[in-house]
């Protein structure tokens, strides 16, 4: 019995990994992809690009250097 | 007050435990899993931590994260669109393990290490500049940190003045040198993460002639920032890091088990070249912003021991601080010294002197694993053992020599080491054939004692993480052949006695005989395999290698002993996270 639950449960994981991947997949055509358009249609870009100076430096906005700021994931 | 700091999903995953203002443990996960530059969550590294401190996972005061989670998912989405429809091998590639772990910190905290309280973020770079100021030996000086990519900064500018460490003006992911680097490295035929010191010692057999061509990839305005031309790169998209514009430039890849020809060497001159002058550019940018002489750099292009010594030749700054684990491993230990010191007030006690902050094994615990295992050995008082590894030496044995603490960081010590006669021209092929099985082109560097380094080397004071590299004096070079670089060049750790009393009083013992109180160090580890941490790790690597002697603390261990049914420890693969190059 041992190797055909061994088996199952490699196959198990497989299947879970391919249909994982599917899933990203549709969410990449079906959520990523519209994003890009309207990104697009509005000539907005989520990349940085130079500056009309030359520089490519951003300034960085002074950081409170607190335990509230510490607690934010993001 | 106990805080442990954590570093992981990347690459070298660690941990760190931080009290009171003194790093009481650090260590990456890769020395416990055995699994190199292993990124997984740094459970084993983080329970050791907790043990050296003597403190339980409930008496912490602060978990702290090295880096802000949702701000770099959030990259990784805003990546996914601007790259649309290209990016979807990589979305689909990237997504399962964020959406299973990454964005779950604490949870994995609470599973791991039954810890209950909040977690705290600390962004990525920030660990970087406060890793390498706060444990500085400066008062205040300038920061640039410089790595593949945190959240979305991938290059940083900042000041360190007291307690406090502000960055100032930073670049933005996807225009980051470390992938570029790692781009290249790629591209040559190496592993990522690991392949980076490939490249760099094959530039030394190469011209620059493709200098220019490096030039149109990455372009650098004359305020020190810089810009990659994002036809040349795939990093930001696809799982390959160059275009097939990168290949119109520089020609096809070189596979892997190729052979390595002299465009690959002039293309690795090139990219070390342009890597000098960006990293620079940034010093000079970071002097002008603060106007002070003092540096601290961070992040993994602090790895690039020749963009160090540029930056010491060609800018204002007079003295240079890189942490022994500049890369992400010292995120651990900067998240914590943040929190500990800028965030909470309290004073620095003092710079970190050593990286001897890993597991250490007593007498005792050595003498009953080769009791266990039936080793035969013979134990000595440390003068003796001493001056019998430096008779090894002397007559061109190659010893493994392990005491004290595991080093933290990429490089061995000097308690983790196999050390060689460098005066010895046939060693670096002995080492390659016998041990290390590396290219011929990458340099064994030497641990020499600290008031000695002037004598023999120069354009170098103190280096005792091994991140500087010296020119060998002209008449050292002939002194020095195995480890003078071929362009005489050698990257140094200088060791005083205080630092390392053992190893110091090995290198005056090996000077009485052979000269010069200088070693042959490379770490002690095969290829594919991290550096050994416990006995058994360095029986099992010396059994299977061609190591004359093995210095187990007081015990010495002959080759006769060696264990040919030892498991051979460089079987274990490379850790190389998802194959996803943003993160």
């Amino acid at each position: 019995m041992r190797p055909v639950l061994a088996f199952w449960r490699w196959y198990g994981r497989r299947l879970a990994e391919r249909q994982a991947q599917l899933w990203l997949y549709l969410v990449y055509v079906g959520v990523v992809g519209p994003t890009w358009l309207v990104a697009r249609l509005a000539r907005r870009s989520l990349f940085p690009h130079a500056r009309v100076d030359g520089s490519h430096w951003i300034e960085r906005a002074p950081l409170q250097h607190s335990l509230a700021e510490m607690r934010r994931m993001g | 007050m106990n805080i442990l700091g954590l570093s992981c999903f990347y690459h070298d995953a660690a941990a760190c435990l931080y009290r009171d203002g003194v790093v009481v443990a650090a260590a990456e996960e890769e020395r416990f899993s055995r699994r190199k530059h292993d990124p997984s969550f740094p459970a084993e590294a983080a329970r050791y931590c907790l043990w050296e401190g003597s403190v339980g996972a409930r008496e912490l005061d602060y978990v702290v994260f090295y880096e802000k989670p949702l701000l770099k998912f959030a990259r990784l989405l805003a990546s996914a669109v601007e790259t649309f429809p290209r990016g979807a091998v990589q979305f689909a590639t990237a997504m399962p393990a964020w959406l299973r772990e990454r964005l779950w910190v604490p949870s994995a905290v609470r599973r791991h290490l039954g810890y209950r309280g909040e977690v705290l973020y600390c962004e990525h770079h920030l660990s970087h500049a406060a890793g390498a100021f706060l444990l500085s030996p400066f008062g205040e000086a300038a920061i640039v940190t410089a790595d593949g990519i945190g959240e979305w900064a991938s290059t940083t500018l900042g000041v360190g003045r007291g307690t406090r460490v502000d960055l100032l003006e930073e670049l933005r992911f996807p225009h980051s040198l470390g992938l570029l680097y790692s781009a290249f490295t790629a591209w040559l035929g190496f592993e990522v993460n690991e392949g980076e010191y490939r490249l760099m010692g094959m530039a030394a057999y190469g011209q620059p002639r493709h200098a220019d061509k490096v030039r149109k990839v990455i372009g650098q305005a004359p305020d020190g920032s810089f810009a990659l031309d994002l036809r040349y790169v795939g990093y930001h998209h696809s799982l390959r890091a160059w275009s097939r514009a990168f290949e119109e430039l520089f020609g096809p890849p070189r596979p892997a088990d190729g052979p390595i020809e002299q465009r690959h060497r002039d293309v690795a001159a090139s990219v070390q070249t342009v890597t000098e002058e960006v990293m620079v550019g940034l010093a000079q940018a970071a002097h002008r912003a603060t106007g002070l002489d003092a540096l601290c750099l961070a992040g993994g292009v602090g790895l690039n021991v020749l963009a160090n010594r540029a930056i010491l030749r060609r800018t204002p700054f007079r003295r240079l601080y890189v942490p022994p684990c500049a890369g992400d491993s010292g995120g651990a230990v900067g998240a914590a010294a943040y929190l500990y010191h800028t965030v909470l007030g309290n004073p620095r006690t003092r710079a970190l002197e050593h990286a001897y902050l890993g597991p250490g094994y007593a007498d005792e615990q050595i003498m009953a694993f080769l009791e266990e295992r039936r080793i035969p050995y013979h134990q000595y008082p440390e003068g003796e053992l001493v001056e019998r590894v430096a008779d090894a030496i002397a007559a061109s044995k190659v010893v493994g020599w392990f005491q004290g603490r595991m080093e933290l960081g990429p490089r061995a010590l000097g308690n983790r080491s196999i050390l060689a006669n460098p005066r010895d021209p046939t060693m670096p092929a002995v080492l390659n054939a016998k041990i290390k099985h590396r290219e011929p082109f990458r340099p064994f560097a030497p641990s020499v004692a600290a008031e000695d380094a002037g004598r023999l080397f120069e354009g170098v004071g103190e280096s005792p993480f091994m991140l500087l590299v010296a020119d060998v004096r002209e008449e050292a070079r002939g002194l020095l052949p195995a480890v003078t670089h071929a362009d005489g060049t050698a990257r140094l750790q200088t060791v005083t006695e205080r630092q390392n009393p053992r190893y110091y009083r090995l290198l005056r013992a090996v000077e009485r005989r052979i000269g010069v109180p200088v070693v042959l160090n490379t770490s002690f580890n095969v290829r594919g395999e991290p550096i050994v941490r416990t006995p058994a790790d360095a029986f099992r690597c010396f059994s299977h290698t061609g190591m004359d002697l093995l210095a187990l603390g007081s015990f010495l261990v002959k080759a006769d002993a060696k264990r040919a049914d030892e498991p051979y420890p460089g079987r274990a693969r490379v850790g190389a996270g998802d194959g996803s190059w943003i993160g």
